[in-house]
C-alpha cells in the first residue's frame, strides 16, 4: 500500500499535476506519524501509511487555496473533503484525492501507559470512533491505493451506554470530563470543518462568552462547538486526539452525529450532491419537537 | 552530602503545613494539599507546568463594586512549592526579567515570588521527550530551586541554600557517590541538541522562506503555549456583573490568530509563518537578546502534547543545519 | 507595593465631537485626586472603563497643559463606551507609558511634521511643546492633511497656528463629494489644487496655507528642506507608503525620520508579549521609532 502511495504521489509532481502532495511522514516520538508536504517528486518517498496516521489532513486545504493540491485520504479524511467543496471552502478540480481504506487508528497515549510498542501493534487499542466506523472506504477519490474493504452499519454502542443513565448522572459525568478544559482551542484547530474567520468565542460584540474558567463558559464553549458542528461532523476524532487534556469530546459529537442519523436518516460528507443538513428543509423531516 | 530520611522529611513537612500553604503536583495540575497523603508525584511532569503556581491561568487584578471603588487582594501567604521538577523550577526564573522589573514591578507576581519556597525532585528517570541538558542545565540542576532533592531508596539526598536544610534536618551524611552515579545514568537519557550560535542562525533566517516551508503543519491551537513553563503571554478582560465587577488577567496565545488583531482590520501576523517565527525567535533569539537567556527549558511538554507532533528539537537541527 | 495595573481615577471635564459624522469625539480628563502627572509628548495612556475594557491612546494635551486631552475614534467596545461619555463621568486611566518623541535630541534643529486624519492626535502635544520652548528649536514645518475639513482635528489650534510666522503650516484636504479620484479643482472654496502631474513644480505663493492634495503630494510640493531637519511623521499606513520615498527623494536619511506606531496592546508595560516588533515592545521601548530602527527588526506591518 505505501510504495502505491509513494509511486502516485510522483506521478501527480512529476507530471504537474499537483503543487503540492499532503500526506504523513515518519514522526519524531514513538507511535506518531506526522503531516507531510511534499513539493519535490523525490521526497515522495518519505509518505508513509499507518495505524497511527491520526490527524484529518482535510484541515490544511483551505491554507493552499489557489494551488493545486494531492492529498492522502482515508474515509473520515475525504468525508471531510466533500464536506468542504459542499459548503464552498475548496473546488473539488483543485484537489487529487489518493483514497486509502483504512482500519482505524491506534491510541498512542493508551500504548504508551501499557508499555507497548510499535512491535505490538493491538485492535484493542483502536480509537472508539475506529472500532464503530461505518465508512472505511474513501468516498471519494481519484486514485484508489488498495481493494475497498468491507464497511459496517453505523453504531454508536458508547453513545447508548451513557443514554442509559439518569439526567443526573449524565450531567456529572459532563462536568467531570469538561471541566479539565484550559480553553487550548486544539480541538477547534484540528477540526476541519472549524474554519470560521472569528469563532463564537472571539466575538467581542456582543460578547457570547468570557475567557476565564467559570464552569458555564467553559461547558458553553464545548456544547456550542458541538452544536455548531451537528449535521457537518464526519467523526473522525481528530478533536479528541488533539485536546491535552484528554477530554472526552467524542461522547458529545457522537451524540450529535447519532441524533442526526435517527432524526433526518443523514450523515455528512458522503456524496458533493448532498445540501447541508442545516441548510435544506425536507417536507419529511420530523416535527415532533416543534410545539 | 547532606541526607535525610523520607519519614523524617514528610513529618517536617506535615509539620509545616499550618505554617507554610504547601503546594504540589496532583495528578495534572499543582494544588494545595492539607496533609502529606493527599501527595501524588507519579509520572515526571504533571500536564499543566509550574507556571500554574506562579502565574494562574486566571488571576484576578482588581475587582470594584456598584460605586466603581477598586478593592486589590493580593495573596500574600507563605508557601511551598515542593515536588516540581528542576525544568520547571528554572521556568519560574525564566519569569523575572519580564514580571520583576523595577520600573514597572508585577506584584501579582513578586509578592508570590518572594513567600514561596521551591523544593525540586531531581529526575532519576528522564522522559524519551527531556531535552534540558541542551541549556547547560540537566536532570538534577539546583539553580532555581531553594532545594533540590535526590531520591533514593529510603532516603532524600539535599542540594540547596542551608537555611531549608536546616529546616527539613538534613544531616551530614554518605551518597556523593550514589548522587554521581544515579546522575550520570539519568543524563545519559536527555538529550542534547546544539544550541550554539543559534541566535545568530536564527537571525540570518529572518524574512527567508525557512519559516513558511517549517509551519505548514502547525495548526496554531495554543496547546505548546499553554503547557509551556516559559510562555506568559496574557490578555486582559473584564467581567461585568450586576453588582461590580472584576478584571482579570488570562492566559493568551502567540499562535492565535487573533492575539494581534487591531479592532481597524488589520493584523500583522496574519500569516501562521509569521506567527511560527515570532514563537520562535522569542524563545531563541529575543529572549537571549534581551536577558542573556533562552525562553526554553527543555522540559518536552509540547513535543509530547503538539497535535501534528512538531517538533522544536528537529526544528533547532534544521536551523542548524539551514547554514 | 507600587501596581502599575491598577486605573486611576478621572473625571470627565470636557466632551465634544470633532467631526459631523461624530466618528470623533474629544474628551479633556483631570484626576480627581491631584495633579496631572509629567510626562513626555508622545507618550501614551490606557483609559479604562471599567466592565468594558481599557485602550491605549495618545496624549493630545501638552505636559504645559493642565489637562489631558484625548481625541477617540469610534471603532470597537470600549471606544464606543468612552463615546457615551459626558462631563461630570468618570473613566480609569492609566500612564503615562512609552518613550515619547526625541524632544531634547531635537534642540537646535528644524523640525518637519507630517501627519494625516486622526494620527494628529500627539503632534498637537509635540507642536504645542515646540512653541512654548521656541527658542531651543529652528524652523518648524507642519504638514497635516484629511479627507474633509471637519476631519482635521484641534481647527482652533490650527487657526491659530496658521496667522503665526515662527510656524509655516500647510493643511489640505482630497475630497468632495460626487467625485471620483484626484481633483483638479479646490475641494472646497479656498483650498487651492496643486499640480497633480509634477507636485513638486507646484508654485505655493506666500501665505497660501490650504491645498487640495493627498499629504504626500503636499509635501513635494512643499519641498522641506532636509538640511539640519528631523522628520517626524504619523498617520495611516497607506500615507506612511506613500510619504516615505518622497522625503527619501527629498534626501532625508532613514535615522532622521520618525514614526509612531501602532499596535494591538493589553498591559502597556511590556509585560503581556502582545505588542512586540521583534526584540523591541512597541508600548515600552516605542511606540515613537526611528526609520532607521525599524529597518534592523522584522518586517510586521
Amino acid at each position: 500500500m505505501i510504495d502505491k502511495i509513494r509511486k502516485e504521489a510522483k506521478r501527480i509532481l512529476e507530471e504537474g499535476i499537483v503543487d503540492v502532495v499532503i500526506g504523513f511522514e515518519k514522526g519524531s516520538i514513538p507511535l506518531k506519524s506526522t503531516p507531510v508536504f511534499i513539493e519535490k517528486p523525490e521526497d515522495a518517498e518519505k509518505l508513509i501509511w499507518n495505524k497511527f496516521c491520526e490527524n484529518n489532513l482535510a484541515r490544511y486545504l483551505r491554507r493552499f487555496k489557489g494551488k493545486k493540491v494531492g492529498i492522502v485520504a482515508n474515509g473520515c479524511c475525504s468525508r471531510a473533503i466533500v464536506n468542504l467543496i459542499i459548503e464552498g471552502q475548496v473546488n473539488r478540480d483543485d484537489i487529487y484525492i489518493i483514497g486509502t481504506p483504512c482500519e482505524g487508528m491506534l491510541s498512542r497515549r493508551k500504548m504508551l501507559k501499557d508499555g507497548k510498542s510499535e512491535k505490538n501493534v493491538d485492535d484493542s487499542y483502536l480509537y472508539i470512533n475506529c472500532k464503530y466506523c461505518s465508512h472505511r472506504n474513501p468516498v471519494i477519490y481519484d486514485y484508489l491505493v488498495s481493494e475497498k474493504i468491507e464497511e459496517k452499519p453505523a453504531q454508536f454502542p458508547d453513545v447508548e451506554e451513557i443514554e442509559k443513565l439518569s439526567p443526573e448522572e449524565r450531567w456529572t459525568k459532563f462536568r467531570e470530563e469538561v471541566n479539565k478544559c484550559i480553553r487550548c482551542y486544539a480541538c477547534r484547530e484540528a477540526c476541519p470543518m472549524c474554519y470560521c474567520e472569528v469563532c463564537f468565542v472571539d466575538v467581542n460584540n456582543p460578547k457570547w462568552l468570557e475567557g476565564g474558567f467559570a464552569e458555564s463558559d467553559v461547558e458553553f464553549w464545548n456544547l456550542g462547538r458541538a452544536f455548531h458542528l451537528a449535521g457537518r461532523c464526519v467523526d473522525c476524532g481528530a478533536c479528541e486526539r488533539a485536546c491535552p487534556m484528554e477530554i472526552k469530546i467524542l461522547n458529545l459529537t457522537r451524540k450529535l452525529n447519532k441524533d442526526v442519523k435517527e432524526l433526518y436518516d443523514y450523515e455528512a460528507g458522503l456524496d458533493i450532491k448532498q445540501k447541508p443538513l442545516l441548510g435544506e428543509f425536507r417536507f419529511e423531516d420530523k416535527e415532533e419537537f416543534i410545539r | 552530602m547532606k541526607r535525610v530520611s523520607k519519614k523524617k522529611f514528610y513529618n517536617r513537612l506535615n509539620e509545616l503545613i499550618g505554617q507554610y500553604s504547601v503546594y504540589a503536583p496532583c495528578g495534572d495540575k499543582i494544588e494545595e494539599i492539607k496533609d502529606v497523603s493527599e501527595l501524588s508525584i507519579d509520572g515526571l511532569l504533571t500536564r499543566l507546568p509550574s507556571k500554574t503556581y506562579m502565574f494562574p491561568q486566571n488571576e484576578e487584578l482588581f475587582r470594584w463594586d456598584k460605586g466603581k471603588k477598586i478593592e486589590v487582594n493580593i495573596p500574600d501567604r507563605k508557601s511551598i512549592l515542593f515536588g516540581i521538577r528542576p525544568c520547571d523550577a528554572r521556568a519560574i526564573a525564566t519569569f523575572d526579567p519580564t514580571f520583576d522589573t523595577e520600573e514597572f514591578p508585577d506584584p501579582y507576581f513578586q509578592k508570590r515570588r518572594k513567600n514561596t519556597i521551591i523544593i525540586s525532585m531531581g529526575c532519576n528517570e528522564p522522559e524519551e521527550t527531556c531535552f534540558c541538558t541542551s541549556f547547560g542545565s540537566g536532570p538534577f540542576d539546583a539553580s532555581g530551586s531553594d532545594l533540590l532533592l535526590v531520591e533514593m531508596e529510603k532516603d532524600f539526598l539535599g542540594i540547596g541554600r542551608e537555611e531549608i536544610l536546616e529546616l527539613f534536618g538534613f544531616e551530614e551524611g554518605k551518597g556523593e557517590k550514589d548522587f554521581e552515579e544515579i546522575k550520570t545514568q539519568a543524563e545519559k537519557k536527555v538529550e542534547k541538541i546544539n544550541l550554539k550560535g543559534i541566535k545568530e542562525k536564527l537571525d540570518a533566517l529572518r524574512e527567508t522562506n525557512f519559516f513558511k516551508e517549517i509551519s505548514n503543519k502547525c495548526i496554531n491551537c495554543g496547546a505548546c503555549t499553554f503547557l509551556c513553563p516559559t510562555c506568559y503571554c496574557f490578555d486582559i478582560e473584564d467581567m461585568e456583573r450586576v453588582d461590580g465587577g472584576k478584571r482579570m488577567r488570562n492566559w493568551d496565545s502567540c499562535m492565535f490568530k487573533i492575539y494581534t488583531y487591531e479592532t481597524s482590520g488589520n493584523n500583522p501576523r496574519r500569516q501562521e509563518e509569521l506567527r511560527m517565527q515570532q514563537r520562535i525567535m522569542h524563545k531563541f533569539n529575543y529572549y537571549p537578546l534581551l536577558y542573556d537567556m533562552y525562553g526554553c527549558v527543555g522540559c518536552g511538554r509540547c513535543v509530547s502534547y503538539c497535535p501534528v507532533n512538531f517538533d522544536i528539537r528537529e526544528i533547532i537541527k534544521l536551523i542548524n543545519n539551514a547554514n | 507595593m507600587k501596581n502599575p495595573y491598577i486605573p486611576i481615577e478621572a473625571e470627565v471635564k470636557m466632551a465634544r465631537f470633532e467631526s459631523d459624522d461624530h466618528s470623533l469625539k474629544t474628551i479633556d480628563l483631570k484626576f480627581v485626586d491631584g495633579d496631572i502627572f509629567d510626562f513626555i509628548p508622545g507618550q501614551f495612556c490606557e483609559i479604562s472603563i471599567l466592565g468594558r475594557g481599557e485602550a491605549p491612546f495618545g496624549i493630545a494635551s501638552a505636559p504645559s497643559e493642565d489637562f489631558l486631552r484625548f481625541t477617540i475614534n469610534k471603532a470597537g467596545v470600549v471606544t464606543t463606551g468612552i463615546h457615551h461619555l459626558d462631563e461630570g463621568d468618570k473613566v480609569g486611566l492609566r500612564g503615562p507609558f512609552g518613550n515619547g518623541y526625541p524632544v531634547k535630541l531635537l534642540e537646535g534643529k528644524n523640525i518637519v511634521v507630517v501627519s494625516g486624519g486622526f494620527a494628529f492626535t500627539t503632534l498637537r502635544s509635540l507642536i504645542i511643546y515646540l512653541l512654548k520652548n521656541r527658542d531651543k528649536y529652528g524652523n518648524i514645518t507642519v504638514i497635516y492633511g484629511a479627507r474633509r475639513p471637519d476631519l482635521l482635528l484641534y481647527r482652533e489650534e490650527l487657526k491659530e497656528w496658521e496667522k503665526r510666522q515662527d510656524i509655516s503650516l500647510f493643511l489640505c484636504i482630497d475630497w468632495k463629494f460626487g467625485s471620483k479620484g484626484p481633483l483638479e479643482e479646490p475641494a472646497q472654496p479656498g483650498w487651492q489644487p496643486i499640480n497633480l502631474k509634477e507636485p513638486s513644480k507646484t508654485e505655493i505663493k506666500k501665505g497660501v496655507k490650504r491645498f487640495t492634495a493627498f499629504v504626500p503630494q503636499l509635501v513635494s510640493a512643499v519641498k522641506p528642506s532636509q538640511k539640519d531637519a528631523y522628520a517626524v511623521v504619523c498617520g495611516p499606513p497607506i500615507m506612511l507608503k506613500f510619504t516615505m520615498p518622497v522625503l527619501r527623494e527629498i534626501g532625508f536619511p532613514s535615522e532622521r525620520i520618525y514614526n509612531s506606531l501602532e499596535r494591538r496592546m493589553k498591559c502597556g508595560i511590556g509585560k503581556c508579549g502582545r505588542c512586540n516588533i521583534g526584540s523591541k515592545y512597541v508600548c515600552k521601548d516605542g511606540p515613537v521609532f526611528s526609520l532607521k530602527e525599524l529597518e534592523k527588526l522584522p518586517k510586521e506591518y
